[in-house]
């Protein structure tokens, strides 16, 4: 049996000690309470299933939140029959309302923070969702695509190591660039580049030089003072006399036709009568030819 | 006796007095109107020796903790965790460890150690812990929010992320064996490895 030590007896230290015990004891089960309270124990729910392929990311306790705020949590994660994954989930039926029929929900996964568990409702006014009701769970997963963008920039680099490879077309453009840019800072500058060689730059300005000449002789050729120029506007001068001629000696053969059109007016009448003239000769002849001697047997024989 | 039966008994003794006195602490015969006084006036002697000191040491603690902790997770652009990350830094690991260290520091009556003093002294560990973990839970809300009652509603459902049942149920028995540690072990050294042994075997349950 312990002994009472001689601890110094205090005024009502008793009481107090008791209202120590019981302010800590009241701290402890207002802290619990306070806690199941937190957790949603006192709240009343609604089920709702969300369904998946991979439940990475997802865990029981997680938030589903509605523009930031949380309106349910995730009881239990579990496998369905046909392999999809079944993510259980406590809605609270005072936040419920946010939850619509077509209302979208998202599992996002960044690359820093746990996954978040989203729900969209665009359209308030449709009706309300159903408790227990099962609707698809969409992911949306950056740390997933990053193989791919690793793989697509694997395959870039790769590219760019064959554009940039020695007797690569990319490099072969290059040493045709740099030829090409070498002739042009040369004495021939950009001609020199397009005709291939200084050479054939030379040939192409001696050839421009000829033809200028030409020019020079050609023009002196046309304009200068008795040139073809000069002769040929002489030329047209004396051919426009020519053709002021040719419309006088055209009027008076139109005279000419008009006399011969009033001519022929009395051609009808001795036309007729030279025919009747005829007509009567040949009446003659036929009349002498059936006198004698000159009648002939007309008898007809068959062949 | 051989050598090593020696040294297993002179390991396990302290164990086995501590036993043996959380015994008769709990035993409801020893609980007589003497005792509970005698307990009752080591608890108020001993409270309002360590409590107000403790107190306000915790309370700048959680002070300094919760600034460098908000500050630091706002920089990098994570101050949606800070409130989480006090909490349990504070609440779950720090001050009932510290509460456990504050009363293990205080000068041990000579002798035997009484049943009374088993009872005051458990007492005493887990009001200091809870008052300083209100303490900090309250410091930590001003520290985010500031003075606003808007904060609540993100503050209530933040204790409830964090305090789900497991780290509840690690929290009241780490708690409950500083304070059995605390109370019925004699050497001080001693009560430092358990207090030690104690954290880390509750931080592997908690996180494996």
């Amino acid at each position: 049996m312990d002994k009472p030590s001689s601890a110094p007896p205090g005024v009502h230290a008793e009481r107090k000690a008791i209202a120590l015990i019981v302010v800590t004891i009241g701290l402890i089960v207002a802290f619990v309470i306070y806690v199941m309270a937190a957790r949603g124990l006192f709240a009343e729910t609604q089920s709702l299933v969300l369904m998946t392929e991979n439940s990475e990311g997802v865990r029981p306790g997680m938030d589903l939140t509605f523009s930031g705020f949380p309106v349910g949590r995730v009881r239990r994660v579990e496998l369905a029959d046909d392999g999809q994954v079944r993510v259980l989930v406590d809605v609270w039926k005072k936040d419920a309302r946010w939850l619509r029929s077509s209302s979208i929900f998202t599992l996002e996964r960044g690359i820093v923070g746990e996954a978040r568990l989203r729900v969209f409702s665009a359209l308030l006014d449709d009706p309300p969702m159903a408790d227990g009701e099962e609707r698809p769970l969409l992911r949306g997963d950056a740390s997933e695509q990053l193989p791919l963008v690793l793989a697509n920039a694997k395959m870039l680099i790769e590219n760019l190591e064959q554009l940039t490879a020695q007797g690569s077309p990319f490099a072969n453009a290059l040493t045709h660039v740099e030829t090409v840019t070498g002739r042009m800072s040369g004495k021939q500058g950009v001609l020199g580049a397009v005709m291939g060689s200084e050479a054939e730059a030379k040939k192409l300005i001696d050839t421009l030089d000829h033809l200028n000449r030409l020019l020079a002789q050609t023009e002196r050729r046309l304009f200068a003072s008795g040139g073809l120029a000069d002769t040929s506007q002489a030329t047209l001068a004396e051919l426009h006399g020519l053709l002021a001629d040719a419309r006088g000696s055209l009027k008076r053969a139109d005279a000419i036709l008009a006399d011969v059109q009033g001519a022929s007016a009395d051609l009808g009448a001795l036309r007729a009568e030279v025919e009747m003239s005829l007509r009567k000769t040949s009446r003659l002849i036929d009349e002498i030819n059936r006198k004698w001697p000159f009648s002939r047997p007309t008898e007809i024989s068959p062949p | 006796m051989s050598p090593p039966l020696t040294v297993l008994s002179r390991t396990t003794r302290p164990f086995v007095e501590a036993a043996s006195r959380l015994l008769a602490a709990i035993t409801p015969a020893t609980w007589t109107l003497a005792v509970r006084r005698e307990a009752a006036q080591c608890l108020w002697t001993d409270a309002a020796q360590i409590l107000p000191r403790f107190v306000l040491l915790s309370g700048l603690l959680s002070l300094a903790i919760v600034h460098i902790v908000v500050v630091t997770t706002q920089s990098y652009g994570l101050s949606q965790f800070a409130l989480s990350t006090v909490m349990r830094l504070l609440v779950v690991e720090l001050l009932p460890l510290l509460a456990a260290i504050n009363v293990a520091l205080m000068p041990t009556p000579q002798g035997e150690v009484s049943s009374p003093h088993v009872i005051s002294r458990s007492m005493l560990v887990i009001a200091l812990a809870t008052v300083s973990s209100a303490l900090a839970l309250a410091i930590a809300y001003l520290g985010v929010y500031g003075l606003t009652p808007w904060g609540l509603a993100t503050f209530t459902h933040t204790v409830g992320q964090v305090f789900d049942p497991i780290v509840l149920l690690a929290l009241a028995l780490k708690t409950l064996l500083f304070a059995v540690s605390v109370a019925t072990l004699n050497s001080t050294v001693l009560t430092f490895g358990v207090l030690l042994c104690i954290e880390i075997l509750l931080l592997v349950i908690e996180f494996l």
